[in-house]
């Protein structure tokens, strides 16, 4: 009788967790193999319609665009965030303190907010391009967006503060000891940074690129608000059939795969992790 | 009375023993100490002592309440803990009142009582102080008084002391076996640390190999160790091999030297024990030879004493002399080697 | 000399990251509609327009209860899951430790897809209540691992300690257990508030068009052009979430929060 009682308390947890998580990508699955009927939502069957169209060049295409833009962003982020990062670990606990603060914020700001900002930032009115023509650098004001830069800029602005709090704790724990022997060999603090901190950090920094890539995938306002059309990712793809286009099924079958994507990814940053680790 | 009996006690986790076959009777009253080097299975008896761990095998008494099943929160024990587990979001007061405060102990009369132990282990006016203003000592201070606040049927410290500077242990030692001989409360210690064992206990309860190798007054222990693995804990010792010669009496390197209530048991060689202390030597005679006569190996000047190794016969053997056999021995020097009355002692192994 | 390339970086990431909130809180404080920065005519009239449109509280407050009510279903989850990992080495609890986490792992959009077709299934579309769960549940990977940080920095002696002082499991829980993780749980819940509060793709998904939170309202007005109410919650935005960060930091070690191993001594 105690024994069970003292299971109660996770009652709670695993009814919400199993209703509202497992069970939404249970059905999401089912639905995914379901019949789309045109005009309405769906019906029960099975069929792998939905998974086939995934060869079609219109899918193909915004894939490799999905995967071309996550990867620039997430690599322009990680190598931002390096140096960043490594400074940051070495600077004051007060100093690290405010950074944190700063970097929580950016990174909890939404990302419509954020698409927002960078909109009037490259904006012809009152953006960027002004501040260049004030100091004769260009002749007039012009609109940076809609386009590639914009975006991948934006996209980089929301990873960053994520690719910091990745690296943030595996930094903060590296042995300074081998930075000082490498300086009582006579490596300068450059050199030190490239021959000996970022080799044994090389693990680290695989897995946190990998995850600031499943992180870009996931991007939704701001290929839509800073990029054009053509630029638009896979997650944009689902919201639109899911929504607007009334294709239930099929948009399931692509979050599926882009779920599939990711647990590949997340487990490949695990097993980097662990090996390499502890 | 026996304040605490442990009855067959095994613990095993898995395919390993981590305690096997533990009896043990405590007095009630007393205080003893579990002492043995780290692994041997004595913080694992505490905690099943204090019902922390569940044994796999055997009962627990404590008094003559039999509390095997009896959840650590309901056997009214009291425990020092190693890290002391002082809760940090709680000062001196609350700390020590806690026990009193779950209890449902009014707050007059748990005010009371904090004053009361706080002076028992000399910390008066020490109420309202953070854990963190203290210092090391105190926070001992404060474990004990907290441990001690619902006067407790058992007394359990597990390795109290072990994170304290030598000279403040030694006071502490001390301090504690003074509160405990005027509460009169059963205290068991884990220690791994003989001298305090030694300073402190009435009994010792040496550990060793998963089980108890020896129970007994500390002297005891030290003069007659059971086996070789006491005699070695226990401090220098010279383990020695000998011939029986007869009842009382044993052939060393080829010397008869008494050894009272010594019975043959099977033939053969015997072990027998012997203190560095209980090693007598005096200068051979000139025309002296062979038997009992060893060389000097090595001296090594302790200031109040001196350490002497001999070479009898092959065998390697420790003396502690005083400081002023200095004059008399030299490096290379023959001398006679004999034992003090009742310093040899036979082994079981 | 040593220090200066440490002040470049920091000054660039530092003009990376504040631009456009900077340029966001210039805008805010345009006399005109006009979006021009600098601001001209400078004057808080936005901010005072923006206390008498419903268009736009409407929104704030959906978002501020949803936050508010997400981060508490967040934590009702997360406390007892954390508990049992850190306790009892909990198998069970391992597993709803690591279901638990997936989702913040994940690209958001395909739990959003996920709550979607959950909700249109049951035939309960488009509710207040939907997003609340959808959050919460979406969210509960932040004060679980705050929490069970927060447990790990208990000893486990203490435990031990309470329970040989006569607290049963339960007593020792609120007495020892809950006032030391008090600084996690809270931040837990306040990383779970702020997160919720910015959430956009989920909550679109789940009841975009019956609940609308602040920033659905705020992509919403973008297509149709810029107006200044937008910059101003923004900001407000901002500084709730700043506000609440800082909070954070002030009650709970920050560092040791996101990973550092040893937090210096205070």
């Amino acid at each position: 009788m105690e024994r069970t009682l003292r299971w109660v308390p996770l009652v709670w947890p695993t009814m919400l967790l199993g209703i509202f998580f497992a069970v939404p990508f249970a059905i999401m699955v089912a639905v995914s193999l379901f019949h789309r009927q045109p005009g309405g939502f769906f019906e029960p069957g099975f069929e792998l319609t939905h998974y086939r169209r995934f060869i079609t060049p219109f899918f193909l295409e915004r894939l490799g665009v999905t995967i071309g833009i996550a990867a620039a962003a997430a690599g322009a982020a990680l190598a931002i965030a390096v140096p960043f990062t490594y400074l940051l670990t070495r600077a004051r606990r007060r100093t690290q303190v405010a950074w944190l603060i700063v970097i929580l914020s950016v990174l909890s700001l939404s990302e419509v907010i954020v698409g927002f900002g960078w909109s009037v930032l490259l904006s012809r009115t009152a953006g960027i391009s002004n501040l260049l023509v004030a100091l004769g650098l260009l002749e007039q004001p012009r609109p940076w967006y809609p386009s590639l830069y914009g975006m991948v800029t934006g996209l980089v602005y929301v990873t960053l503060p994520y690719a910091v709090l990745l690296l943030y704790p595996r930094f903060s724990r590296f042995d300074r000891q081998l930075l000082e022997a490498a300086e009582t060999m006579g490596a300068s603090a450059p050199r030190r940074f490239v021959t000996v901190f970022l080799p044994v950090m090389r693990p680290a920094l695989i897995a946190a690129l990998i995850m600031m890539f499943v992180f870009v995938l996931g991007a939704y306002v701001i290929p839509q608000v800073l990029g054009r059309s053509q630029h638009w990712t896979l997650a944009v793809l689902i919201t639109d059939q899911a929504l607007f286009q009334s294709n239930i099924p099929f948009a399931a079958a692509m979050a599926i795969f882009l779920l599939a994507v990711s647990l590949v990814l997340v487990w490949l940053v695990v097993r980097l992790t662990r090996r390499r680790g502890a | 009375m026996t304040g605490l009996a442990l009855e067959g006690i095994g613990k095993r986790f898995g395919e390993i023993t981590a305690l096997a076959d533990v009896d043990l009777a405590i007095p009630d009253g007393s205080f003893v100490c579990f002492l043995g080097p780290s692994g041997c299975g004595k913080t694992t008896l505490l905690r099943i002592v204090a019902g922390l761990e569940q044994p796999t095998a055997g009962r627990v008494l404590i008094g003559d309440e039999d509390v095997t099943g009896v959840p650590t929160s309901r056997r009214g024990v009291g425990m020092v803990f190693q890290s002391l587990a002082l809760f940090p979001h709680l000062d001196v007061g609350e700390n020590i009142a806690y026990s009193l405060r779950i209890r449902g102990v009014p707050k007059p009369e748990r005010d009371a009582r904090v004053e009361e132990l706080l002076e028992l282990v000399r910390l008066s006016g020490y109420q309202g102080r953070h854990i963190s203003q203290l210092s090391g000592g105190q926070r001992q201070r404060v474990a004990i008084a907290r441990a001690l606040a619902t006067q407790p049927r058992l007394f359990l410290l597990d390795e109290p002391l072990s994170a304290l500077d030598a000279k403040l242990r030694e006071e502490m030692q001390v301090e504690l076996r003074l509160l405990q001989q005027r509460l009169g409360v059963t205290t068991i210690m884990v220690t791994h640390d003989r001298r305090e064992a030694m300073t402190i206990a009435d009994f010792v309860v040496v550990m060793g190999d998963q089980r108890v190798q020896q129970v007994g007054a500390p002297l005891e222990i030290y003069r007659r160790p059971r086996n070789r693995f006491v005699a070695d804990f226990m401090g220098d010792c010279n383990l020695l091999e000998a011939e029986p010669a007869g009842e009382g009496a044993v052939l060393l390197a080829g010397a008869r030297y008494p050894l009272p209530g010594f019975v043959e048991a099977n033939g053969g060689t015997v072990t027998v024990s012997v203190r560095p202390e209980g090693v007598l030597l005096a200068p051979a005679g000139m025309g002296e030879d062979g038997r009992g006569i060893g060389t000097v190996t090595f001296l090594k000047d302790l200031g109040d004493t001196l350490e002497a190794y001999i070479e009898l016969d092959g065998a390697a053997i420790m003396a502690l002399a005083p400081q002023e056999a200095r004059a008399r021995l030299a490096q290379g020097d023959r001398v006679r080697v004999s034992f003090a009355p009742d310093a040899l002692h036979a082994l079981e192994d | 000399m040593r220090r200066l390339p440490a002040l470049l970086i920091f000054t660039l990431v530092g003009a990376f990251l504040l631009a456009p909130l900077v340029i966001v809180a210039g805008v805010s404080l345009n006399g005109q509609k006009r979006l021009v920065f600098p601001p001209r005519e400078v004057s808080l009239g936005w901010y005072g327009e923006l206390a008498t449109s419903p268009a736009w509280l409407l929104p704030i407050g959906h978002s501020l209860l949803i936050a508010f009510l997400s981060a508490l279903v967040a934590v009702s989850i997360a406390l007892p899951v954390a508990y049992y990992v850190w306790r009892f080495h909990s198998r069970w609890a391992r597993a709803l430790y690591g279901l638990g986490i997936s989702p913040f792992i994940l690209p958001p959009v395909i739990c959003g897809l996920g709550f979607l077709i959950f909700w249109a299934s049951v035939g309960h579309f488009g509710r207040f209540e939907n997003v609340v769960l959808g959050h919460g549940v979406f969210l509960v990977a932040l004060p679980l691992t705050t929490l069970l940080l927060g447990f790990e920095g208990i000893g486990r002696e203490s435990m031990d300690a309470a329970e040989t002082m006569g607290a049963s499991e339960w007593v020792a829980f609120h007495t020892v257990v809950l006032p030391l993780a008090l600084p996690y749980l809270i931040s837990g819940y306040a990383f779970a508030f702020v997160l919720s509060l910015n959430e956009y793709i989920i909550a679109y998904m789940i009841a975009g068009f019956t609940v609308e939170t602040l920033p659905i309202k705020i992509f919403n007005s973008l297509r149709y052009g810029y107006t200044p109410i937008m910059a101003v919650v923004s900001v407000l935005f901002l500084l709730i979430s700043v506000a609440i960060l800082a909070l954070v930091a002030r009650v709970s070690d920050l560092t040791r929060l996101m990973g550092a191993l040893e937090p210096e001594r205070k």
